[in-house]
């Protein structure tokens, strides 16, 4: 299935859900066919006035372009997504999604989907945080069946 | 098939570059402060990331990257230097891989732990919601 995670570039989320058997739909692939198709439109990180289009399907016309760039990349991946896993309080949401606005457009729409989510936080130097971040997630990928595929709309 | 490229970062020292080598995979290979990068057609690189996890386990943790290895549109050396956009949460992250791999170590032998639920939002209650603002008019 279908896993969109958050924050979209995390390392440790990409990799736990494709290890216990899931598709993660990450930022970096969307990046990926952005910057590395044979034919570039707009040199060097080929952004087209399309994607600028496709931003405004999730954010308004006067909403800040940061916002409606970003929503343009990450809003398709939730859109495909079967089940959603969410950090909260990523407090170094840097790089490509270092936008507070973006981070909190993105949990409502998850919740707007009605798709199996799981919040989490990032464990602390402790140990137990560690053991219940990852046991949480092994267990929400374990339970995901086929049957709960795609929200509500 | 299309290119890809991978993160291979590893929570302490593995040889991974020198196994890759070894096994001849058709891949480009740089070795990095956090791991190695590797670039290659696809199924090539699903062979070598099986590979990686059986032979390293749960030491290893792999993600993908957007940029071609040494884009000139990331690469530091055309920047003038300074962390690569990105790093810092990888930076970030590769301080939880300890604690990370040791809970993963333990996941088949600790069957007994006791999951603690994370505080999930919940909607709140029409009725509850009504009593409020009751409340306020009165």
């Amino acid at each position: 299935m279908k896993v969109f995670i958050f924050p979209p570039t995390s390392l440790i989320l990409s990799d736990l859900v494709e290890r216990f058997g899931h598709e993660p739909l990450v930022m970096m692939r969307v990046i990926r066919d952005k910057v590395t198709d044979l034919s570039l439109d707009s040199p060097p990180l080929n952004v087209t006035p399309e994607d600028v289009k496709a931003g405004l399907k999730y954010a308004a016309v006067d909403t800040p372009p940061g916002v409606r760039g970003r929503l343009a990349l990450i809003g398709p991946l939730i859109e495909n997504a079967d089940a959603a896993i969410i950090v909260r309080n990523a407090d170094y949401s840097f790089g490509c999604v270092g936008c507070a606005r973006t981070n909190e457009y993105l949990r409502y729409m998850v919740k707007r989907r009605g798709i199996p989510t799981l919040e989490v936080e990032y464990p602390k130097e402790n140990e137990e945080d560690a053991k219940n971040f990852v046991y949480s997630i092994e267990k929400f990928l374990r339970d995901l069946k086929e049957g709960k595929k795609n929200g509500r709309d | 098939m299309s290119k890809v490229t991978k993160m291979v970062v590893v929570s302490s020292y593995a040889p991974i570059l020198s196994k890759i080598y070894k096994l001849q995979f058709d891949l480009t290979i740089k070795e990095t402060c956090f791991g190695v990068l590797i670039s290659g057609e696809e199924e090539e690189m699903r062979r070598a990331t099986d590979y990686m996890r059986n032979e390293f386990g749960n030491g290893v943790f792999i993600k993908e990257r957007g940029f071609p290895m040494g884009d000139v549109r990331r690469c530091r050396a055309d920047r003038g230097g300074g962390a690569r956009p990105g790093f810092y949460q990888l930076e970030r992250e590769i301080k939880m891989l300890p604690l990370i791999e040791d809970s993963l170590n333990n996941l088949d032998e600790e069957v007994d732990y006791k999951i603690h639920p994370y505080d999930q939002d919940k909607k709140m209650n029409a009725i509850k919601l009504q009593k409020m603002i009751e409340g306020m008019y009165k």
